[in-house]
């Protein structure tokens, strides 16, 4: 296994019980890492996980840390940093997984609400940019280098109907990740995005009850998503969050280090570029 | 550490001293497969061979076994997967990494002659394709499951001026693979393509010679190959057979499964896909 020992990660939006996050955090500290996991709050409305990931990493015999608060703000995200620091030492790899829910910002652009768009972007854009920036002048500071991993989507390389606002926020997160690339080069800090597919979380749930027309039921319209990305997939399943938590983990680790600036594509063998 | 134990490897073109196949060879070695190895013949050119390498995989405690054939040769390339068979019972996984030395080809278009155009074709395209048809047909015989890795380019992404056979040649080793990635998924054989920049291996040295402007020595054209690959670098150095070879481990692990199709370039954030 890639080993991780002496190294510490901070995954946010990690409190999803079967979220990608939660996956990426826990394989990280299965690797040996120490690892702060941040969510927007505690106890949020069926997202009680936060704490459930701080035991089970903890059960791994790693150190952990849970901190809350909202990575588009840039006072509460100083404070988040400066909350990882402090009680794990250091940061070595940075995980933006945070991500606006789905909500009223899947509808056909002609439609969609400015506030609706704003949100996904203040979340996904804004509150990726602002880890990058605390994670890069941390890294910096501590002079060893380091991992960015910017969590994108398939949809961050290809547009679907319905997803602009979130499409924007995703292309626009790999254009942020090739840049900081450019420029965390010279001090050995690689960055890099990862793009799911379909991947069975909470956020599929939510999607299936956002997306579903009147005439069919949630359950049933979750089934023909799943259903259409089993199709279009080479392996005939849909992602996992333990896949994505493999790869982020490679990208963590030193076989990856001349890897910089890529977005790497786990889905099963789709769109494959 | 990717845990390869109990895999059986085929590396092709692994006889360079410098080379990318020796380093992937013995990085696979490293983690726990056993190797077969291959080249053309031994000791071409003054490469300090294969027998070299399987020495030095040997001293590594593995068995490793060496393999003369002509990848673009059909019945050289078949009995090439017979022996590896009957020595180890299986092949797990396939690095097709043999290419046409560097040569004639490396001329503007109008220029090209059909016979160095023919060369580079019959050993980075055809030979990718006899290896992968003979392993293929190995591996569902024996009911799937293996791992296929071909070496593109970034050149395979990213057209270049006086190497269109060779970029023609690794833009199809792109092709094909996520071809074979389609038809080999429901057999649960992964197949990925990795497009490394510009390595410090004896292939720089017959680049140079051939590219030199007139009046330049090849030495000389050689540094200046080697500057700019460093300055377009984000990571401000030249790619190393170890970063390839490193990535070639997490493919070739069950932990890349996802990403079927892929083609990682491993380029230290020149071109940024």
């Amino acid at each position: 296994m890639v080993e991780l020992h002496g190294k510490v990660a901070f995954v946010t939006g990690a409190a999803g019980r079967k979220g990608i996050g939660r996956a990426i955090a826990v394989r990280l500290a299965e690797r040996g890492a120490s690892v702060a996991v941040n969510d927007l709050r505690p106890s949020e409305s069926r997202r009680q996980g936060l704490e459930d990931v701080l035991s089970e990493i903890e059960g791994l015999g790693a150190r952990s840390l849970a901190v809350y608060g909202d990575i588009a703000d840039g006072a509460q995200v100083e404070r988040m940093f400066a909350q990882v620091v402090n009680h794990l030492g250091q940061l070595d790899i940075m995980v933006n997984n945070a991500a606006a829910p789905s909500g009223p910002d899947r509808v056909p652009l002609v439609d969609l609400q400015e506030e609706h768009f704003d949100r996904v972007q203040r979340v996904n854009v804004r509150g990726t940019y602002l880890c990058c920036r605390a994670a890069a002048r941390q890294m910096l500071a501590q002079g060893e280098g380091g991992r960015i991993i910017n969590i994108s989507s398939v949809i961050g390389k290809h547009g679907v109907a319905l997803y602009a606002a979130y499409a924007a926020s995703k292309f626009a997160i790999r254009g942020l990740t090739q840049s900081l690339a450019h420029e965390l080069g010279p001090d050995n800090i690689t960055v890099n995005a990862i793009c799911p597919g379909l991947t069975e979380s909470e956020r599929v749930d939510d999607l299936a009850h956002q997306l579903h027309p009147s005439n069919i039921a949630t359950g049933v319209f979750r089934k023909e998503i799943f259903e259409r990305a089993i199709r279009e997939s080479s392996l005939k399943r849909v992602g996992k969050t333990s896949d994505i938590a493999d790869a982020a983990a490679f990208l963590a680790s030193d076989y990856a280090s001349y890897i910089t600036g890529q977005s790497l594509v786990v889905d099963g063998g789709h769109i494959m570029d | 550490m990717y845990n390869l134990k109990g895999k059986v490897a085929l590396v092709t073109g692994a006889a360079g001293a410098a080379g990318l196949g020796r380093a992937i060879a013995l990085r696979l070695a490293k983690e726990g497969a056993d190797l077969v190895v291959n080249d053309l013949h031994e000791d071409e050119g003054g490469r300090s061979g294969l027998a070299q390498l399987v020495r030095d995989i040997e001293s590594q405690g593995g068995p490793a076994l060496a393999v003369y054939a002509d990848v673009s040769k059909a019945d050289q390339v078949e009995r090439m997967v017979e022996e590896a068979l009957e020595r180890f019972g299986r092949i797990d996984i396939l690095v097709n990494n043999a290419g046409a030395p560097a040569g004639a080809d490396r001329v503007p278009v109008v220029e090209l002659e059909e016979a160095a155009f023919d060369l580079v074709l019959a050993v980075n395209l055809k030979g990718t394709f006899l290896c992968c048809r003979a392993v293929a047909r190995h591996m569902l015989q024996r009911g799937g499951d293996g791992t296929i890795i071909n070496i593109s380019s970034t050149s395979g992404k990213h057209g270049v001026a006086r190497f269109a056979a060779y970029c023609a040649s690794k833009f199809a080793v792109r092709g094909f693979t996520q071809s074979l990635a389609r038809e080999l998924a429901p057999h649960q054989i992964t197949v990925y393509a990795i497009c490394p920049g510009l390595i410090a291996s004896e292939r720089i040295d017959d680049m140079a010679t051939v590219l030199a402007p007139p009046g330049v020595a090849a030495a000389d054209h050689r540094e200046h190959m080697i500057a700019a690959a460093i300055q377009n670098s984000a990571m401000g150095r030249m790619t190393e057979q170890h970063d390839i070879a490193n990535v070639a481990a997490f493919l070739a692990s069950d932990q890349s499964d996802f990403m079927t199709g892929a083609s990682l370039t491993v380029d230290g954030g020149i071109h940024m896909e």
